[in-house]
């Protein structure tokens, strides 16, 4: 198990489809499909790629919720090429852009969704091939998934295989799932978190259910419905579920494991979601995309927080961690070294350089843009972004530490506070999810905080809005401060 | 056989949004889905219904209603209201 492609991802579903062939590895659009036959349309894809594609090409897969999406993925893995996630909720031009940037050579798409691309690419869509023979190739590079970026438009990380191994060299020792486990499939097929989803669940012979499309509002039955036992999703999620009543205590008694990832994950949140699953246990994982899916883990236990946000965690073993320290050596911006490091953004070489970086000893490291402290325990607390960093008269004002403060003052509630460029300078807004005394909040802070980092006006809102990856959407709440 | 009244308190919630996203209100139908639609993300329409109990004086089970067939629909959400005695 020393062995570094043992971890491979198409080694790991191969090993599954060997030990767990009868069993049932995907719910999805109303079908079931056991290791076998998974295994059986994966291996199309493979063969129509390698009929049809260029040796070690991208190819474009449309994440629909449908197992051509699934076994396209495992498809283009197993033929030695890398996939180009492209979200379905997305405008066609935006996947254009994604398949040219990418250099992509080829899609992968249900029938139903070839209207869709017609008059948008003239490169070979995928049809199902009636024989095909089994293709095993190697390739360096498993995806390219786009990120925003602040300048220039969408960045596409590149990822490899070798990149997603790490992953799953700590995730399937680590992490207690089992054959007879079902997992949730929450995240879209164009963000990392979803290639979690996929191989830690099929790495232990275990089941991936697919939520039918709108589940956000059907997420307590399915989980119900599904018997869900591992649960995978952004923390905004129990918010929801929250507001829909459907977190009574011990709804949910089957739910063994939970992680939540791709946002701060409030205390109160992590409170409320163990009193639903009171058989569970629950960890909060942390990591961006040019680090592969997550690289620190945090398991939540007693006694919870009250206020503020769960730690970030504890670096996996073999991921190298380091603080550019700031005032004091233990806080600064994080930057990540290791096997899970990406190779960069595709075509953009002055945004790779920007962020990856190499130091005088060879160690390439990616510098995270995430402030973060380091307790004597060694554990990661987040601060903030460092790009949301603004100076007020002169002071450097962390927005994160004016919500640490609201925080303490509203319950289960949310703060977001946004700084927005105004002709007197920078101004802070305060965005609340909960109702309240806005008067009384700010007397309050007036009692914590310097005067330079009282925001301007506390706005509530019903809720936050989210953007397509369900993450609190600042730019959103920018615009709202300078217009609503 | 729907409440005009609950359907007029409907409408007025959504108009607003409606407007901004440049429908008019010949398109608000019954059978026009909230969420489909891009009027509503799940955490709007959690707190449409969330207003309309405020207003009713009821209480809806939001879990089961979600289940039924057309239970985002402009129509779907009045006769959630109506059938709740």
């Amino acid at each position: 198990m020393n062995d570094p492609t043992w971890y491979d991802p198409v080694t790991v579903l191969d090993r599954s489809v060997a030990t767990y062939s009868g069993r049932e590895a995907l719910r999805v659009a109303g079908r079931s499909l056991t290791y076998a036959e998974l295994d059986r349309e994966a291996d199309a894809v493979a063969q129509w790629c390698s009929d049809t594609l260029p040796t070690g090409c991208r190819v474009a897969v449309l994440g629909v919720r449908d197992a051509i999406s699934y076994a396209g993925i495992l498809g283009v893995l197993r033929s030695g090429r890398a996939y180009v996630p492209l979200h379905p909720d997305h405008p066609e031009e935006r996947w254009r852009q994604a398949m040219e940037q990418a250099e992509v050579q080829g899609i992968i798409a249900p029938s139903t969704e070839h209207h869709r691309l017609h008059g948008h690419t003239t490169l070979p869509l995928y049809v199902p091939m009636p024989h095909c023979s089994r293709v095993r190739r190697s390739g360096a590079e498993a995806y390219v998934m786009f990120t925003s970026g602040s300048t220039g438009g969408p960045k596409g990380v590149q990822v490899t295989r070798a990149n997603v191994a790490a992953y799953l060299r700590h995730a399937l020792q680590a992490w207690d799932i089992r054959p007879e486990d079902r997992c949730t499939q929450l995240f879209g097929l164009g963000f990392d978190l979803s290639v979690h989803d996929l191989f830690v669940c099929w790495g232990k012979g275990a089941c991936l259910s697919v939520p039918d499309e709108g589940h956000a509002l059907r997420l307590a039955s399915y989980l119900k419905d599904e018997r869900i036992t591992v649960w995978f999703s952004v923390p905004s999620v129990i918010g929801l579920m929250q507001r829909m009543r459907a977190l009574e205590p011990g709804s949910f008694p089957l739910l063994r494991l939970s992680f939540f990832c791709g946002e701060a994950l409030p205390w109160a949140y992590a409170s409320a979601w163990a009193v639903a699953a009171p058989n569970g246990s629950i960890t909060n994982l942390y990591g961006p995309t040019e680090a592969t899916i997550a690289i620190l883990e945090h398991p939540v236990r007693t006694p919870f927080g009250t206020m503020g946000t769960v730690p970030l965690g504890k670096p996996f073993p073999g991921a190298l961690v380091r603080v550019e320290p700031e005032e004091d050596v233990r806080t600064g911006e994080l930057w990540l070294g290791g096997p899970q490091v990406a190779l960069g953004y595709v075509q953009r070489q002055e945004a790779t350089d920007a962020v990856f970086r190499t130091d005088p000893r060879g160690t390439r490291w990616y510098a995270t843009g995430d402030r973060v402290r380091q307790d004597d325990e060694g554990c990661f607390h987040f601060l903030g972004r460092m790009d949301d960093q603004v100076k007020v008269q002169g002071h450097r004002v962390e927005p994160s530490e004016v919500d640490r403060v609201v925080g303490t003052h509203l319950g289960a509630g949310r703060s977001v506070t946004v700084a927005v460029e105004g002709t007197g300078g920078v101004r802070l807004v305060t965005f609340i999810d909960v109702p309240g005394d806005t008067v009384a909040l700010m007397r309050a802070l007036k009692e914590q905080l310097p005067p330079y980092m009282l925001p301007e006006a506390i706005l509530i809102l019903g809720h936050f809005p989210l953007n397509s990856n369900g993450k609190v959407d600042k730019r959103a709440l920018k615009e709202l401060a300078n217009h609503g | 056989m729907a409440d005009p009244h609950l359907r007029d308190t409907v409408l007025s919630l959504i108009a607003q949004r409606a407007a901004r996203l440049g429908m008019s209100t010949s398109e608000l139908t019954d059978d026009l889905d909230l969420l489909r639609s891009g009027l509503l993300d799940s955490l709007g329409f959690v707190d449409l219904v969330v207003d309309l109990e405020k207003r009713t004086g009821k209480e809806v089970d939001l879990i089961a209603a979600m289940d039924r067939p057309g239970g985002t629909t402009l129509g779907g959400v009045v006769e959630l209201f109506a059938r709740q005695a």
